[in-house]
Formats: structure tokens, sequence, C-alpha cells
């Protein structure tokens, strides 16, 4: 068994302790300076003390003495480390990780607080302990080669930087507390941990580093897009606050020569509403713009400087469309009705499902970027990329109805129909679960079975949701309006669609470039690209270009990421992994300090005791 | 004025007391002491031959008539006596200033000035190193002291030795002598003062007057650094209840000492203590010697 102490500079003390100590025993025998009529007699009888011509400690020296070292060990943080242990620290490095530190501390941020926090859980390490650092964004990253020790753990905390990404973290820690041989895992994020689930062997110690309680509010530019004129531009601003948010939008088109960035083309000042959206337009767009830049300023003079948790994602950027997108709808309900006429960059076609027997020939076909069966399904796969909500039980895709809630159980996390999205909060409510067909790739599953589905069949795209995802409603409910827009662009095959590209996915024209122009808040910045290093491009909001082709504009939001208001908290299910354990340190201070606080009280005791016996004596 | 402390009572009774000489002594003028001198008292002193010039009245004719022989009586005259009152003015009899052991001294010197005078002897006052009287004659005289003694501040000497016999070179004739000191001084130094006095063939009486400080010091103290009052010599002292048993010792010691060197010089001893009555030094302490009867 190791024992150490978390201060060790506090030893120090101890000698010091014993130096005044010994002063002051020594020191005990000067009396007080008295003036005397005459000392001729006092002289014969001069006596100092034994103890202050030689320095022969009393019994009560030694005493004091343990005490003071009983005391120096409580403050320098005696500590029993337990055995060697492999740990695992999980730092969030996700998007909202940004937002500013608790302390509001100039420049600080919960992510610098997070690696903070991670340097402490890294130094309160016993020596022999073997450490993996992780990342959570934008997917699980192993920081750290092999297991090492604390102190080369410590080195590469400073390669972990935020990312424009989700943190992931429901699949994230069951993977890492499966691992073999992990003893313990520590967790840094800025959310909080609901646990559920049998208590076992593995630690885990969820260090979160919520700023405060009530969150901080935050606003954030939710969507920019085209209306349908192509002249107007539509800029979504929501504001993540218990209190009505003055906001300031302002529009620059992108100029890009050799002194200016940008030109300022328009600005408007709203008003959004607690934990509400509202949508700004600008109309009648000044021709010679291509790409446009907005950003969003909460006007900090009227609400409370700390408003805007996170500057970030009140930048959006936007190109114009190569072309809008025409995607088939094949309903009972019109694309008014089910709220498609909110996708600016996507032209709908209407069609009941008792006429889609009049597209008879592939070239009719060609003419749609993609198609959407609501309620129904052809009797066989249409030639065309295509997207079944709530398809029939019978027919194409079989399947059968559930009664009553249906909580989602698993889902691919890396497939793009499902990235933004937080899954284990889900529950589905009148759901089908489908007979997944054999070139399907499983989406979702519930329960009883699978409840989302996609694959590519004879070159084309097909998708299947057995829950309804319409109408579209945008910011209202952005967990389904995201899922059908990552479907939507999944089955179109056009990120560029609604005019700007997700952080993260393949920027389309820019795939195999070397080098390439990118344009953010800073000016325009020539990158070259070096293999194993293409995520470079697409990884920062901003504007792309390659050579003097057109600019291509990529966007982040993640209303879950830019939300630091709202708590956030994981539920775990874990099973037979672990909540809590010991720590590697147990701390002996507070012991320490009782056996002191004993020792004086027993010393106390005593000299109340001997009091008594002495005055009981001289009675 | 004498202080309030010399009530009309107390003044009654020291009007009713004199001061006693053991020995006869040449007076100045006339007084009520009788005085080594042969002259017009009324006590007897011896017979002698008549001789010429005699005067007729001083025949004892009752020894003419048995044996017819001239016989004439000779008489003691009454001169007045002369009272020297020496005061130690050094440090540790100001020390410390709440043991009002100067204040009670220059009381004690009032008093026996007070009887002095009003038996029309005369008094000298010496504080060596800051007053010297003239010789006093006459009751009224005390109040004149009384302001001079109030008035003066006597400076602490640490030559006390040298000043004492500068004081006593101006005294002229001799007579009684009272020496009031606390005495805490090396033996060899209080022989030497004594030494100084008796040169001067007076009738001394030494009072040493002590304050509780000087019996039991620092009575509340445990570990103390004692300044001398008068050579600011230090020492470090741990007043355990073993050191106080053993300076009780010392003092008595050194007071036996003194007592004894006085007893053999033919010097009256006494003490008195500071929160003794004024009246009591006056009435009992001081006749006790035989100074005052």
């Amino acid at each position: 068994m190791n024992y150490g102490f978390s201060y060790p500079a506090a030893l120090a003390l101890l000698p010091l302790g014993i130096g005044v100590l010994v002063f002051v025993y020594r020191k005990r025998g000067v009396g007080k300076r008295l003036v005397a009529p005459t000392t001729f007699l006092l002289k014969q009888l001069q006596n100092i003390s034994r103890a202050r011509r030689v320095f022969t400690p009393p019994a009560r020296f030694f005493f004091e003495v343990l005490v003071l070292a009983i005391l120096t060990a409580a403050i320098a943080g005696l500590y029993k480390a337990a055995p060697a242990q492999q740990v695992v620290l999980l730092i969030d490095n996700s998007f909202s990780m940004n937002q500013a530190s608790a302390a509001q501390t100039i420049g600080g941020s919960a992510f610098s607080s997070a690696i903070a926090r991670g340097r402490e859980v890294l130094a309160g390490l016993g020596s022999n302990d073997s450490v993996e650092v992780f990342a959570s964004s934008p997917r699980l990253r192993a920081v750290t080669t092999a297991a090492v020790s604390a102190s080369e753990a410590l080195s590469t905390l400073s390669e972990i930087e935020p990312t424009y990404a989700q943190d992931r973290l429901e699949l994230a820690i069951p993977q890492l507390l499966g691992r073999s041989g992990v003893d313990r895992l520590v967790v840094v994020s800025d959310r909080t941990l609901e646990l559920g689930g049998a208590q076992a062997s593995t630690a885990l110690d969820f260090l979160s580093i919520r700023p405060n309680v009530a969150g901080q509010p935050n606003v954030a530019i939710s969507n920019i897009s085209f209306v349908a004129d192509g002249n107007t531009l539509r800029i979504s601003i929501y504001a993540f606050a218990p209190e009505l948010v003055p906001v300031k939008v302002e529009l620059y088109g992108v100029v890009d020569d050799m002194l200016q960035a940008y030109s300022r083309v328009q600005e408007k000042s709203v008003v959004v509403p607690k934990m509400g959206q509202v949508e700004v337009e600008f109309s009648a767009l000044p021709k010679g713009f291509e790409s446009f830049f907005a950003r969003a300023v909460v006007e900090r003079s009227v609400i409370s400087p700390h408003a805007d948790a996170i500057s970030a994602d009140n930048e959006a950027w936007i190109s114009r469309a190569l072309g809008k997108q025409k995607i088939l709808l094949v309903s009972d309900i019109d694309a008014h009705a089910l709220g498609l006429d909110r996708l600016a960059a996507v032209q709908i076609d209407s069609r009941a499902p008792s006429s889609s027997g009049q597209l008879v020939t592939e070239a009719d076909w060609r003419t749609y970027s993609g198609a959407i069966f609501h309620h129904y399904a052809p009797p066989a796969l249409p030639p065309i990329n295509s997207l079944f909500v709530v398809p029939p039980e019978e027919g194409l895709f079989p399947s059968r109805a559930l009664s009553g809630d249906s909580p989602v159980t698993s889902w691919d996390d890396t497939h793009p129909i499902l990235s933004y999205l937080n899954m284990p909060t889900l529950t589905f409510t009148n759901t089908r679960v489908f007979s997944l067909p054999v070139w399907a790739h499983e989406l979702m599953r519930a329960r009883e079975g699978v409840v989302a589905f996609a694959g590519e069949r004879s070159g084309f795209r097909y998708a299947a949701l057995g829950f309804e995802v319409l109408p579209f409603e945008g910011g209202k409910a952005p967990f389904l309006s995201i899922l059908f827009l990552n479907t939507l662009k999944y089955i179109s095959d056009s990120p560029l669609a609604a005019g700007f590209a997700g952080v993260g996915s393949a920027v389309p024209g820019l795939e195999a470039v070397r080098e390439f122009d990118f344009l953010g808040t800073s000016g325009v910045v020539t990158h070259k690209t070096t293999l194993g290093k293409a995520e470079t491009i697409g990884s920062l909001p901003g504007l792309y270009r390659a050579g003097s082709g057109s600019w291509v504009a990529v966007n982040f939001f993640n209303p879950e990421e830019s939300d630091t208001f709202n708590a956030r908290p994981i539920s775990l299910a874990l099973g037979e992994h672990a909540t809590e354990r010991e720590s590697s340190r147990i701390s002996l201070s507070s012991s320490l300090a009782l056996v002191a606080l004993l020792v004086l009280l027993a010393d106390l005791l005593i000299l109340l005791l001997r009091r008594m016996f002495r005055d009981a004596e001289q009675a | 004025m004498l202080p309030e402390v010399f009530s009309p009572r107390l003044l009654k009774h020291l009007g009713m007391l004199k001061v006693h000489a053991r020995r006869a002594f040449l007076g100045s003028r006339q007084g009520g002491h009788v005085s080594v001198k042969r002259g017009h008292g009324i006590e007897f002193a011896d017979y002698r031959r008549y001789e010429l010039g005699d005067n007729p009245r001083h025949i004892d004719w009752g020894v003419y008539a048995r044996s017819e022989k001239l016989i004439v009586k000779t008489f003691k005259e009454d001169q007045d006596l002369t009272v020297l009152i020496v005061v130690d003015p050094s440090s540790s009899m100001f020390n410390p200033p709440e043991g009002r052991k100067w204040q009670r001294v220059i009381e004690i010197v009032l008093g026996v000035a007070y009887v002095a005078l009003l038996e029309q002897d005369s008094v000298r006052v010496a504080i060596p190193g800051s007053y010297v009287s003239p010789l006093l004659f006459g009751a009224r005289a005390i109040h004149h002291l009384a302001r001079d003694l109030a008035a003066i501040k006597p400076l602490p000497t640490a030559v006390f030795e040298r000043e004492f016999k500068a004081a006593l070179s101006r005294v002229r004739f001799p007579g009684v002598a009272l020496f009031i000191s606390d005495f805490l001084l090396p033996f060899e130094e209080v022989e030497r003062l004594f030494l100084a006095l008796r040169a001067k063939n007076l009738d001394i009486t030494a009072l040493q007057i002590l304050s509780p400080e000087d019996r039991e010091p620092f009575k509340s103290e445990s570990d103390v650094v004692a300044i001398d009052s008068e050579t600011s010599a230090s020492v470090e002292l741990n007043m355990s209840d073993e050191v106080r048993a053993r300076y009780g010792r010392l003092l008595n010691e050194h007071v036996e000492r003194v007592d004894e060197y006085c007893r053999s010089a033919g010097i009256a001893f006494t003490q008195a203590d500071t929160n003794q009555d004024l009246e009591e030094v006056l009435l009992q302490t001081l006749p006790r010697t035989g100074l005052l009867r």
C-alpha cells in the first residue's frame, strides 16, 4: 500500500513549526522587564532556567511536536494510494464546450475548465497507474497511442481541441466501459449524468463542469436559406434563453478581393422569444453576390452581458444553390400541409398515390432528384432515390404496427441520416416495425425490431422510416426535422441543395483537392492538405473554394450543442457496468485532523484532571 | 503647611514628646537639654573649692558650718540640641512609585523636626545631592521645612556615598542624628555611611524603611528581567516559591547584619514599613529607640 502527499511542499511547515516551537520553549524562561528598587539582593538569586541555557525539551515538547506533525500531514494531504489501475480519461470536446466557463474568466471556456479538471485527475493518479486519454468528438478518438503514465498523459491534453460536432457520450461511455482491463473511467463534460441499471465493478467518475445549475443563455443561427424567389434570404435565429433576447442580424455579401472579404448588405434588429425561434428575411438582395455571411449579435446593452454563451454558432454562410432540386412527393396530403414548402432550396412536385403510375418511363423519373412516398409505397422499387415515410403494412416493405411507446434501443450513429442526432432520448408512438430487406442497412431499432433502414439497390438509394416525421416543422421539432433533412439529403444526393453543407460532411467538389481557400471571419486563407489530413476540408464553418471555382458554404448548427441553457443529462442504462468506485487516492487529511483534535482534547482532559487532583490535595 | 496626615491629635501627641540624646552635647544656645557645659542650670553637677571670683551665692553654707571650708556647688547648663536628619535619596527610595516610600520618609522627617523645633532644638535636614536645609529654630520653622520638602524633587543619585559625606561636612555642632534609608545597599557601603556619621560624634539612630515590594518583589510575576533602578543592571529571574523563600532569607540576613553592626557601634536601629501608620511610627517605633520620649 503506497502513501503519499497531495501537497508535499506543505511538509516544509513541519521544520518551520518545530523551529517556532523550540524558539517558544527557549523564550518561555524570559520574563517581563520590570524595574526593581535595587538588585543587589536579587543578583544573588539569578537563575536562568536550564531550558534556556541548554535546550533539553520536556516531555510536553514531544507531545506538541506530535500534534504538529499530524496537522502538517493533514495539511499536506496525506493519502493512501490504491493499487495500480488502468484509467481512461474521456474529455468532452464537443461544440457546447465552447461556452463561457463558470468562472467567467477572460477567455475562459468550459473546455479550458474541462482540461483543467483533466489535469487535476491525472495529477491525482498514482505513479503506477496507466492512463489512456480519449476525446469524444467528432467521434471517439484515442489521444494517447497506448496506456501511458499520468505524466505522459498530461502532455497529450494540449492536443485536444473543441470541435464543431456533438459529443456522442451515450455511445462513447458504454464503449469505453466495455473495454477489458479498464478499472476506472473518468469523463469530463459539460453535461450531467443520470444513471440507471445495476452497479458493478468498473468505476465511472463523471465530472460535470456545467457552469451553473441554471445554465447559460445562448443565441444561435439555426438555419439560413434562400426563399423560393431566390432573391430573398431567410435566417432563423434561435434563443435558448429564459427571456426575450434582442438580436441584431447583420448580412454581408462575399466580396473576396485583396482588401476586403465581406461587404455589409443589410442589417435588422429582432427580438427572439424565450426558448424560441424567429425568422428574419432579407429581400432584394443586391446583384453580384453569390455567397453571403450572416452574423447574429446580441444587443448586450439591453440584457445581461452573459446572454450568449457561445459566439461560434452566431455565424452562418450560404452560397447560391447550383440549381433547385426537384423532389416528387407522392401523398394524399399536399406539400404545404406537410410543411415541405418551407424547404426553399427544394422544389416539390406533389402527386396523389393514385396518379403516380403515370410516371412510367425512366426519363420521367430522372427529372426528379428524389421522391418521397408518404403513407404509400409503389408495388416495386421506383428507379429513383426514395424516402418511404410510414409505408403501409402490406406491399413493398412488410411491417407491423406497434401499440404504445417504444423507445429506441440501438442506432447506427455513423450513418449520415443519423448525424447530429442524439438517439437515446427518443421514444416512438405509432411505430411500424419492418422486416429488414436483405439489401438494406438497419438504422434504428426499437425493442420489437427495426424502425428505420436505408440502403442502395440497383444504383439508387432508399430509406424507410416506420414513424411519422412530417409535417416538417423546422425549429419547432428539431429532432424530427433534422432527421428528415438528413434523410432528404441522403436520397437527393446533393448537400448543396440547401445552399450549404454541414460541418464534417464531404464538401462536394473538394473531395480530392490538395489545395483550397478557406474564408472564415478573418479573411481568405489558403490551405494545403496532406494525406491523412483531408478532414481539414469542411471541419470549420465558412466558405471553401478549390482553385478558381465557386465558394461552397459549410455551417454547423446542432440544437443540442447550442442549448447551453437546459441541462442535457446523459441517461445511461449501464447494466453490468458500474457507476461509482472509490478514488485511487484515499485522503487521510480529515482522519488526521480528527486524531489531532482527539489528542488535544485528551491533553485538555488530563490537564483539568491534574488541576482537580491538585486542588483536592491542597484542600 | 504640614501634610494632612498630621492631624491635631497627632500634633498634640507629638507636642508631648521631645528629642532625647543619650549623652550630653555642647549646645549653641540655651535650651531644654542638659549640656556638658557647667553653668546656671538647675541640675546639680559637682562640688569644688571656692575660688576667687566665684559667686558667693553658690557657696554651700551647710558644708562650711560643718567643716569651715568654702565649697561651691556647680550646675549643668541647659542648652539646645542639634538634630540632624539625613535621608537616603537613592533610586531605590523612589521605586516602585506606588510604594510611597519617599512620601512616608518626608512625613517622618517632618514629624521628628516638629518635635525638635517645638522643644527649641535646632534642626538641619540633609538630602545628599539635593537639599541641605539651614539650621532651623523655633516651631514656626516647621512650615518652611514642609514647604521646602514638598517643593524639592530629589534627584536620585548613583553616587550617594560621596554626596552623603559632602552633606555631613556642613555639620558644625554634634548632636542627635536620624538616618533614614532602606539600607538596601551592600553591607560594606552601609558600614561606610555609618562610619561617616560616627566621625561627626553624633548620637545616631537608624531608621530602615521598607515597602512591601522590598519584602516580596514581583509578587504576581513568575519570570522577570529585573532592571536595577540605580545601576540599570539586569537580572533574569524565575520567581519560583523557592526563589522567593531564598530572597526572604537573604533580606533577613542583610537586615540582621546591619542591626548587629548598629548595636556594636552604639547606633539605635529600627524598622518601619510604608504601609505602617505614621502615628505608629512616630509615637511607638521611634520612641522605642530612645530618640523620642
